[in-house]
C-alpha cells in the first residue's frame, strides 16, 4: 500500500518482477538460487514475496547471504557460498556495492551466472555483466519512446516513462474533479484513485484503491554495453 | 576456493588495510593526544589525486600515486599548519581539536563531492582484470597482495624511524610530554606538522590501495578510520605495535565471525569488541 494520505506508487511492484522472473528461471530449468542482498526495505520486500512465490515451485533458495550497505569486502560472505551448488546468484544491490560484489564473485573464481532485479540497469559499470539477463520494468510505449527520442535526442532511461505518466496521472485526477476550479489535495487524491484504463507511457495503467498501479515487468539483458527487453 | 584459508586470507587482508590506517593515526595521536577525525579523508584524498592524475592529467600511474602520496601528507600538514597548531597555541582543548578535525573532514568530504560528485569510481582501467594468486587454496589479488606487502614494509619503517633516528627520538619525546620536549629544545612544533605529513600520507597510500582493490568515492574515508580507530583503541591507543595488533584481531574477528553469523553483522562485531574493551582494558592490549 502507498503509505501517506496523498501518495500513490507507478513504480512495478516486487510481486510482478518476481513473477517475471520466476518464469525465467523456470524456462532456464534453475532449480537452485543464491542470493546476495543488501539491507534495505526494497530488498527485502522483493525477497519477501520471491520466497513466497518460490513455494508453488521447485526452485530452492540454496544460500541468502545479507550485507549492510556501504560494505565493500564481500569476500568472505562470498566463500561462505561455495558449497551452496547455487546455478545462479541474484544480486540485489545497486552501485556502488552491486559492482564490487560482481567483481569479487569473479576474482572468487566463481563463474556462475548473476542475475538481478533491477540492479543492472542502474549500474555506473554496465561492462560488468554483459550478457547476463535480468528482470525490469518493462520498455514504454513505441510512441512515448519516439516523441522522447524525437524531442531529447537519447532513448528514455529508466523511471522516464513513470515520471511521465505520474504527472498525466495527476493532471487526469485534477480535471475529473468538476465540482471547483480549485480541488483540494484531497479530491485530487480521491480522483486519483478512481482512474482506470488510462492510456499512460507504460501502457494501460489502472490505480487501485491503496493508490497502487501495477505495470508490467520484463526479462532484460545487457548486450553490447546496452540494456535490451528479452521478452515482455 | 577453500573457505577456511579463504577466511584466513581475507582475515589478514582485512588487518593489513586497517593496520595502514591505525599506523597512521596512532602515529598522529602519540605526538599531538588528539582524536583527529579527519585523518580517514586523507585515504579519500590520496584515492581521487591518483583518479584525477591519470584519468583527467594522463600522468603515468606511478607518478600519480607519488603525487597522491604527496598530495594527502600536504593536506595533514596543512590541516596541521592551519587549524591545529593556531588552536593549540591558543591552549585549545582536546575537546575543540577533536571538533575541528570533524569540521575539516566534512568540509573536505564535501569538496570532493562537488569536484567529482558523489559517484564510486574506480582506479583500474578494467574491471576483474586483476592478477590472482591462490595460496593454500585461497584466492589474493594482485593488490591485496601489494597491501599486505605495504603494511608490513610501512611498519617496520615506522619502527626503525621511531627507535633508530634522531627525529623518531623527538616525536617519542614530544608523545611522553611536549612542553618537557619544547624545553630540551625540540622543535615540537616542526615536528608534530612532519608527523601529520607522514601520518596522513600513509593513509593517503592506503586509500590509494583500495582505489585499486575496490574503488573510491567521497565518504570512503569515514568507515575506514572508524575501523582504524576501533583497531588503535583494542590494540592500544597512541601505540604503533598495539594498532598492528588490533588491526589483524579486529580482521580476524570480522570475517570469523560473519563465517557463522550473517554478514550484516560485520560492524557490529567490530562495536561489540570496542565496547568490551572500552569496559575491561580501555586502555588496549598493549598499555602504553
Amino acid at each position: 500500500m502507498a503509505k501517506g494520505e496523498y501518495n500513490f506508487i507507478h513504480w512495478t511492484p516486487p510481486v510482478e518482477e518476481n513473477r517475471v522472473f520466476i518464469a525465467e528461471l523456470q524456462r532456464r530449468g534453475i532449480t537452485k538460487l543464491g542470493i546476495f542482498e543488501g539491507i534495505a526495505p526494497g530488498a527485502a520486500a522483493v525477497i519477501a514475496d520471491l520466497r513466497e512465490q518460490l513455494k508453488e515451485t521447485d526452485i530452492e533458495i540454496v544460500t541468502d547471504q545479507m550485507f549492510n550497505f556501504g560494505e565493500t569486502d564481500f569476500r568472505s560472505i562470498i566463500a561462505k557460498t561455495k558449497d551452496s551448488e547455487a546455478e545462479t546468484y541474484l544480486l540485489l544491490a545497486f552501485s556502488p556495492e552491486l559492482e564490487i560484489l560482481a567483481q569479487q564473485i569473479r576474482e572468487a573464481g566463481i563463474t556462475t551466472p548473476i542475475t538481478s532485479i533491477e540492479g543492472f540497469e542502474l549500474s555506473e559499470q554496465v561492462d560488468l555483466f554483459e550478457g547476463e539477463w535480468y528482470v525490469n520494468a518493462a520498455d514504454p510505449t513505441g510512441d512515448f519512446t519516439d516523441q522522447f527520442v524525437a524531442k531529447t535526442g537519447k532513448s528514455p532511461t529508466l523511471g522516464a516513462a513513470n515520471g511521465y505518466d505520474i504527472f498525466n496521472l495527476i493532471v487526469a485526477a485534477t480535471e475529473n474533479v468538476t465540482d471547483t476550479t480549485k480541488p483540494t489535495p484531497k479530491q485530487i487524491a480521491s480522483e486519483l484513485t478512481k482512474i482506470t484504463n488510462f492510456s499512460g507511457a507504460l501502457g494501460n495503467l489502472n490505480v487501485d484503491p491503496d493508490g497502487i498501479i501495477v505495470s508490467n515487468a520484463a526479462v532484460r539483458m545487457i548486450k553490447d554495453g546496452k540494456p535490451v527487453t528479452v521478452t515482455e | 576456493m577453500d573457505i577456511l584459508p579463504q577466511l584466513i586470507l581475507n582475515s589478514i587482508i582485512a588487518g593489513a588495510i586497517y593496520t595502514l590506517v591505525a599506523l597512521g593515526f596512532n602515529f598522529i595521536y602519540g605526538a599531538t593526544k588528539f582524536f583527529n577525525l579527519a585523518h580517514g579523508i586523507m585515504a579519500a584524498i590520496g584515492g581521487y589525486a591518483v583518479f584525477y592524475f591519470t584519468k583527467t592529467v594522463g600522468l603515468n600511474m606511478y607518478v600519480a600515486i607519488i603525487l597522491g602520496i604527496a598530495l594527502a601528507g600536504l593536506v595533514g600538514f596543512g590541516l596541521d599548519k592551519f587549524i591545529y597548531l593556531p588552536l593549540r597555541k591558543r591552549k585549545a582543548s582536546n575537546m575543540v581539536l577533536l571538533v575541528a578535525s570533524l569540521g575539516a573532514m566534512t568540509a573536505m568530504q564535501a569538496l570532493i563531492a562537488i569536484l567529482f560528485s558523489s559517484r564510486f569510481k574506480t582506479l583500474t582501467e578494467n574491471v576483474g582484470t586483476q592478477k590472482l594468486f591462490t595460496i593454500f587454496g585461497g584466492i589474493i589479488t594482485q593488490t591485496q597482495l601489494i597491501i599486505l606487502l605495504s603494511a608490513a614494509v610501512i611498519m617496520a619503517s615506522l619502527v626503525v624511524m621511531l627507535y633508530k633516528t634522531q627525529f623518531g627520538k623527538s616525536v617519542r619525546a614530544i608523545s611522553d610530554d611536549e612542553e618537557v620536549a619544547r624545553i630540551v629544545g625540540i622543535h615540537t612544533n616542526k615536528i608534530i606538522g612532519t608527523v601529520f605529513f607522514i601520518g596522513s600520507a600513509i593513509t593517503g597510500f592506503t586509500g590509494i590501495l583500495i582505489g585499486f582493490d575496490v574503488g573510491i568515492e567521497p565518504t570512503m574515508g569515514l568507515n575506514l578510520l572508524l575501523k582504524g580507530v576501533i583497531a588503535s583503541i583494542i590494540g592500544g591507543v597512541g601505540n604503533i605495535y598495539g594498532g598492528v595488533l588490533g588491526a589483524f584481531l579486529l580482521g580476524f574477528l570480522e570475517n570469523f565471525g560473519i563465517w557463522k553469523l550473517s554478514g550484516e553483522w560485520k560492524d557490529a562485531i567490530a562495536f561489540a569488541l570496542l565496547i568490551v574493551f572500552l569496559i575491561f582494558r580501555p586502555r588496549g592490549i598493549i598499555n602504553k
